[in-house]
This record gives C-alpha cells, sequence and structure tokens, in this order.
C-alpha cells in the first residue's frame, strides 16, 4: 500500500550516461523496470534491493560498443519504490501502475539456520511489449490472407530465481557502502572507498562502469560508488533482468550476451534457463534479420528442449525457428516431426499447431 | 401464520407501535374536543342572546350555517343536536383512520419481525459447527477464508454467517420462531459442499451442525502442515520459506497456463499441532478435507548441523503399487542447500497436482502442464537424497502413463 509521502524516482543510464530524476508521471515511451522493495529483515533488505538496482542499471546500454550499424536503442529505466514489498505476483504487478515499467523486480530476504538468503522474483506486465503476441512473428502468405503469420509471445511471464546465499562478511560493507534506496548511496573521492564527499541523490550520471564500481557525477560532487556483489558467486537476476529489458528495447545482441551469462549458470533453476534459450532463440533470428549475423535460433530452441522436452512454449520456439528456415532444405521434414512428437503436449485442436500443420501440409 | 402470531407482541410493543399508538389517543382525544367545543358553546350563546336576531348570527358565526328564523330556544338545541351528529360521523371517520393506520402499523412490523429476527435482542448468538461428512469425517473442515453459511426460514430473508475455522456465529437469538425449521446454503467453501443439502434445522436449538463433503469434481488445492517437532525458529523459517515457494508456485502456474487457472486458490495452511494421527486417520482425513497433500516431519541435529525430515502424505493420489505415502525426504537446513529443500517440496506439490487433475479427467495436456513443470524442478535436485529419487521415479512413470517419451534428463 503506498503512502501519503510514497515517492518513486527513476534512474536514466545511457552509454556512460546515467541520470536520476524524481518523477510521480507515466513515461510510456521509456522501456523500465521497477525494483520493489524487498522483504525481510531491514536494512538488509533494502540494501540489497539496493544493490539489485545498481547491478541492473549498470547493464542498460544506449547503442552497442563499436557501433558499426549504427543501432539506437532509446532509453531504458531502473526505478525503484519505497512502497510496501510484494508478497505475491499479483501484488508486484500492481506496483507497476503509475510507472514508467513494464516489469518489475521483487523478492525477499530470509534468515534460515546460521545463514541469510534472497529470493529473487521477475514479474512482467502482460500485454506489455513484447508478451502482447509480439515477441516473435512469422508472415504465412502460403496460407492465404486469413491466416497471414503466427507469432508468439514471451515464453513466461513470472521468473523465479535461485535463492542467492548472502555473504555474511558483508553486511559490514553494506552497512558503510550501500544505502537503502539508491538515492543515499555513498559516494566516494576514489576507489579506495575511504573518503565519502556525498550520496548519489536524485540526479547523477556514470561516467565510467566497471565490476562492482562505477564512477558518477552529480550536481553536488563526483567520485566512486561501490557496487558490491551479493554472494561469492555472480548472481544472474541483475543479467536476466538486463537481458529482458534488452528485448524490450530491441537490443537482440545484447540480450543474447546477457542470458548467456545465464544459461551458463548450473545453479539457475531450469525454468529460468529455458526461459533465456527460448529468449535467445527469438533474439537471435531478430539479430540475423537485422545485420545478418548469423541465426542461432534453431540451436537455442533446441538447448531449451534438452533441458525439458516437455514444454508447450519450447516447442512453439523451436516450430517458430523452423519457420523462419523453412526455405532452407530439411526444415520442412523438422518441422513435422518435431510437430507429430510434440502434439501430445497441446490442447486438441489447437489453433497455434493447426497453422503450423497447415504450413507442412502446403509445403509438400 | 404461526411466524406472524409469534411476532404479533413483539410488533405491539415495538417503537413502531407506540408511536402510532400516541397518534390514536391524539386523534380520539381531539375528535371528542371538537365534537363537543361547539355544541358546549352554543349552548352559551343561546343562554347569552335574548335577541333571535344576534343569537341567529354568532351561531352562525360559530357553526359556519345559520340556523332557522323564528325558532324557539329548545327548538334551536334541537337543530344544534342535529347539526352536531352531522360533525361527529366526520370525527369518527378521523378516529377510525386512527385505528386503522395503528392496526397497520403493529401488522406490518409484525410482519416484518416474522421475516427478520432482531439481531442479538435476546440470548446468546446461534452457534453453527462444520464438519466432515461420515462417522469418519473430519471433526473440523479447513474452509477457505471467506467461506459462509446462509440460513433461510421459511417466508423470511437469508441470514450469513462468515465461518472461523470450523465455526460459524448466526447473530439472532436462539429462540427466534421456536419448532420452526430451516435450510441452510454454503458460500465461498471451496471444493465444499453440504452433505445433505435438504437437512432441515430447528429452529430454537442453540447449536447446529452442519455436515459439508468435498464435491467430486473439486480440485484439491490445500496444503495442510503439521507442526514438526521439537517446534520453534527453525520450523518456523522451514515452514515461512516452503509455503512461500508453493504459493509462488500455484500463482506462476496460474499465470502462465490459462487451463490451469484454478491454481490461484492453491492455498498452504498450518495446523498448528503435531501429526500423531494413525495410518488410517490420516486418510480418513485426507479424504474429508479435500487436501492435496499433508506435510509432517521433525527436525534432528547432527553435531552442528540441522536436517529436517519431511513425509508428504498424497493419500489416494499416490501410485497405487508404490509406497508414496511412506517417503521421507531428508534434508540439511542450511542456506547452500536451500534450492534442494524447497525444490524438493515443489516436486511433490507438482506431482499431486497432475495426480489429482488425472482424478478430475482433465486433458492430459493440462496434466502435463504440471508434469512438465515437475521436470523442470526435479533436475535441480540431488537424487541421492533421501526420499528424492523414488519421487522422481514416479515422475517418470506418471509421464509414461500419459503415453509421453520418458525424459533422458531425469
Amino acid at each position: 500500500m503506498r503512502s501519503a509521502s510514497t515517492q518513486w524516482r527513476v534512474s536514466l543510464l545511457g552509454l556512460l550516461l546515467a541520470s536520476a530524476v524524481l518523477v510521480n508521471a507515466r513515461q510510456p515511451a521509456l522501456v523500465g523496470l521497477l525494483v520493489a522493495p524487498f522483504a525481510g529483515e531491514q536494512p538488509l533488505a533494502s540494501q540489497t534491493a539496493t544493490v539489485l538496482q545498481l547491478q541492473t542499471w549498470q547493464t542498460l546500454r544506449l547503442a552497442p560498443p563499436n557501433n558499426t550499424h549504427h543501432l539506437s536503442f532509446g532509453r531504458g529505466i531502473v526505478q525503484w519504490a519505497e512502497w510496501a514489498p510484494p508478497a505475491v505476483h499479483s501484488e508486484a504487478l500492481a506496483q507497476l501502475s503509475n510507472t514508467a515499467s513494464q516489469m518489475v523486480l521483487w523478492g525477499r530476504v530470509q534468515k534460515l539456520g546460521n545463514g541469510v538468503v534472497i529470493q529473487a522474483y521477475l514479474s512482467v506486465a502482460p500485454n506489455s511489449g513484447p508478451q502482447a503476441g509480439d515477441m516473435w512473428r512469422l508472415d504465412l502468405p502460403e496460407l492465404g490472407p486469413s491466416k497471414t503469420s503466427i507469432g508468439v509471445s514471451l515464453p513466461a511471464t513470472f521468473f523465479e530465481f535461485a535463492p542467492i546465499v548472502l555473504r555474511l562478511d558483508l553486511i559490514p560493507l553494506f552497512n558503510s557502502r550501500v544505502g537503502t534506496s539508491p538515492a543515499n548511496v555513498p559516494v566516494y573521492r576514489d576507489r579506495t572507498f575511504r573518503d565519502q564527499v556525498g550520496v548519489l541523490g536524485n540526479a547523477f550520471q556514470a561516467t565510467e562502469q566497471g565490476p562492482d564500481v562505477a564512477r558518477v557525477k552529480t550536481p553536488d560532487v563526483e567520485g566512486w560508488i561501490s557496487i558490491p556483489g551479493l554472494s561469492t558467486t555472480r548472481n544472474e537476476v541483475s543479467d536476466f533482468a538486463g537481458g529482458m529489458i534488452r528485448i524490450y528495447r530491441r537490443d537482440w545482441g545484447g540480450a543474447i550476451d546477457l542470458l548467456q551469462r545465464v544459461v551458463d549458470a548450473r545453479d539457475q533453476p531450469v525454468g529460468i534457463r529455458v526461459s533465456s534459450y527460448l529468449l535467445m532463440s527469438a533474439a537471435s533470428r531478430k539479430l540475423h534479420d537485422q545485420i545478418g549475423e548469423p541465426d542461432r535460433s534453431l540451436e537455442f530452441a533446441e538447448a531449451a528442449e534438452r533441458l525439458n522436452p516437455y514444454l508447450r512454449e519450447t516447442v512453439k520456439y523451436k516450430c517458430m525457428a523452423l519457420l523462419a528456415r523453412r526455405t532452407q532444405p530439411d526444415a520442412i521434414r523438422q518441422l513435422d516431426s518435431t510437430v507429430k512428437a510434440s502434439s501430445y503436449l497441446f490442447p486438441k485442436d489447437d489453433p497455434w499447431l493447426a497453422k503450423v500443420t497447415a504450413v507442412v501440409g502446403r509445403a509438400r | 401464520m404461526n411466524a406472524f402470531l409469534h411476532a404479533l407482541p413483539t410488533a405491539a410493543t415495538s417503537p413502531y407501535a407506540f408511536a402510532a399508538y400516541v397518534v390514536l389517543v391524539a386523534a380520539w382525544v381531539v375528535t371528542v374536543w371538537l365534537r363537543n367545543q361547539p355544541y358546549r358553546k352554543s349552548l352559551e350563546i343561546v343562554k347569552t342572546f335574548k335577541d333571535d336576531r344576534e343569537r341567529n348570527k354568532s351561531l352562525a358565526q360559530l357553526l359556519g350555517d345559520s340556523p332557522p328564523a323564528h325558532l324557539k330556544n329548545d327548538q334551536i338545541l334541537d337543530w344544534l343536536k342535529i347539526k352536531s351528529s352531522e360533525k361527529t360521523r366526520a370525527y369518527l371517520l378521523i378516529g377510525v383512520v386512527a385505528v386503522l393506520i395503528t392496526v397497520t402499523v403493529i401488522v406490518v412490523v409484525a410482519m416484518t419481525t416474522a421475516r427478520t429476527p432482531a439481531a442479538g435482542s435476546i440470548g446468546s448468538p446461534l452457534k453453527i459447527r462444520v464438519r466432515g461428512a461420515g462417522n469418519d469425517g473430519a471433526n473440523c473442515l479447513p474452509l477457505p477464508e471467506g467461506a459462509r453459511i446462509g440460513v433461510n426460514a421459511a417466508n423470511a430473508a437469508p441470514h450469513f454467517a462468515t465461518i472461523n475455522g470450523c465455526e460459524a456465529k448466526l447473530d439472532w437469538p436462539v429462540d427466534w420462531r421456536v419448532g420452526q425449521t430451516a435450510h441452510v446454503t454454503v458460500e465461498n467453501a471451496g471444493g465444499f459442499v453440504l452433505d445433505e443439502p435438504n437437512t432441515a434445522y430447528t429452529l430454537g436449538n442453540p447449536d447446529w451442525e452442519v455436515v459439508m463433503r468435498s464435491a467430486p469434481k473439486a480440485p484439491r488445492l490445500l496444503v495442510q502442515v503439521n507442526n514438526y517437532p521439537p517446534e520453534g525458529p527453525l520450523f518456523d523459517q522451514f515452514y515461512g520459506i516452503v509455503s512461500s515457494k508453493i504459493r509462488v508456485l500455484g500463482d506462476r502456474i496460474a499465470r502462465d497456463h490459462p487451463a490451469c487457472d484454478y491454481m490461484r486458490d492453491l492455498r498452504v495452511e498450518k495446523t498448528g499441532r503435531v501429526d500423531d494421527r494413525s495410518a488410517n486417520r490420516t486418510l480418513l482425513d485426507w479424504r474429508s478435507t479435500n487436501a492435496l497433500l499433508f506435510l509432517s516431519g521433525m527436525f534432528r541435529r547432527d553435531g552442528t548441523t540441522d536436517y529436517v525430515r519431511s513425509t508428504p502424505f498424497f493419500g489416494e493420489l499416490a501410485s497405487k503399487d508404490a509406497d508414496l505415502n511412506s517417503l521421507q525426504l531428508e534434508l540439511r537446513i542450511d542456506v547452500s542447500e536451500l534450492q534442494q529443500t524447497t525444490d524438493s517440496h515443489s516436486l511433490a506439490v507438482l506431482y499431486a497436482l497432475a495426480m489429482d487433475a488425472r482424478r478430475l479427467g482433465r486433458p492430459n495436456d493440462v496434466v502435463l502442464t504440471f508434469l512438465g513443470e515437475a521436470v523442470s524442478v526435479a533436475q535441480s535436485i540431488d537424487s541421492s537424497l533421501p526420499g528424492v529419487a523414488a519421487l522422481k521415479a514416479q515422475l517418470r512413470k506418471a509421464i509414461q502413463d500419459l503415453g509421453a517419451p520418458i525424459p533422458p534428463v531425469l
């Protein structure tokens, strides 16, 4: 529940350019992620949310490095809120109303035995961006004017990450270097992080990014902020959230880069890795269509299928990859065998599968 | 009619009736006064005036009608009586109307009272206890929050009482319509229905027992967690993490799979007691509570390491050729093992949901939605952990039973 004093802020990051402004109106042109307050023991829960917010913020970019194709992805934002922590997916989505964001990162910090774990979730608003059935769409002119295209939406809208085991030795570091919101993160004179010269506040620019650190410039101060890792191993929460933002911004190559880190993390749940592969599959084909990069969409979809062959979305993405290359030799035969081998996963007379079957029939 | 007659004394002493009495008395006082006052004044005029013309003029002013000329005083008195009797009929009409109004008020109040008992006016509230059907039915049914009972008496508006725990209290006097009967309905009761919907309950009895059973086609959506001894912070942490995981799981599947949207109602509840029931009693409770799964267990310490031994009870959802209900999961309570702990319980829930979908006759693609999710979860769990291999074996069998290929990943 939002209190009267509730306020929310937004941070914007471009290529080596970051700014944060206090806003209270919707900015529909932006692609954004809201980091909701984390539930659990304070100030640890707030500090955790701050670290994840800043880590995801570090993944934003305006264009790829060495931008030979002159691509531009527009502006992405990572917002944070000071409301009550959501407890379920629907509560998390409700926090998106009147924000510029299409997805929300939320979770809780929990004690177990002598340790502390962080459970993070990502909820994506239905009918926003690629979720509206246009994650990946292909024209099918061979089926006639009434069935001219076929598409898939996001593989899922709700993602649950592997628990992050918090490094207890980091708690003193959190208390000294991480604020309870990005606005009060301390800014230091240099990378020794001994001499604090101010706080981030509501407006800042990044002039240099590095692992676990960023050089920032605010209207009042210039210096370095520390963004410590949460665990002994890399956490893929910000990689996946950053990858999803890049998907929404049509930064296909950048999305594949970030999501590759997620699929490589064997401790992430299979569900997260399957979704990552499927997003990479769509992104790869889009990148191929955009700048002629090699199409690896089938390779990624098959990797998802190897992880779990019983997911309908995986079959759909594999069919999309095959449909995209249906003029190539053997693609229709593969499509036919995929449909026959996986039809048991679909409802009887499923219209989506019927369309694929019609393409196969037409090609023979 | 009996209800109406019972309600008459209440209506006759109601505030509305008292207001009508006041109006009635006032109407009659005014009527008598208005009837007598002109006659008395006329007599005074007759006595006062000797001149006929002056007398008739005054009488005309008083009565609005001039008496005929040249009448003697005794004839004038007769004329006055005739005139007064004409007015008296009009005044009597007013009085009769007042009586009718009073009677109408009492009748309306009596009819309303007959339909609606006055909340809490007399005696203690009516207690309605809810229990499971059959001689072996659960004493207390785990109904979802918001479940309520409606009581319908003849010619009365239905009254509703929210069920808290296994009891509902209806805030009306138990002696309302003593001896008559009422029927009950249930709302928002999840998968539960009345065992005998036509049962008549006697009014005047302060304690009712309503018997309910699970509807044959209602999905099982309750995970009941018994206390794990020794109870304390460790159990609270364990319950918080596992229950949160199961709730999120239900929420996620409902969101991403429209055919499984009934998963929104998946609930996790603590029973608040250690499970010391016999196997037979556990099965009977599982049947009558419409539970998906019971979780029971205990914690043990080995050196400085805590372990949880958890026993999921699948009831009749367990495969008949496997002793799944005696399966014990043993997991280390440690942050680094958290995923093993939560995923092994998620796997048990997903398997039970798939088996329940089969029991309900849902299409194979719905059953496979749960099994597909289970395959994802199962891969994160170490098969060498006690109990996990048996659970995975049942998952493989369930997939095979649907005619689907056995997954190489399991």
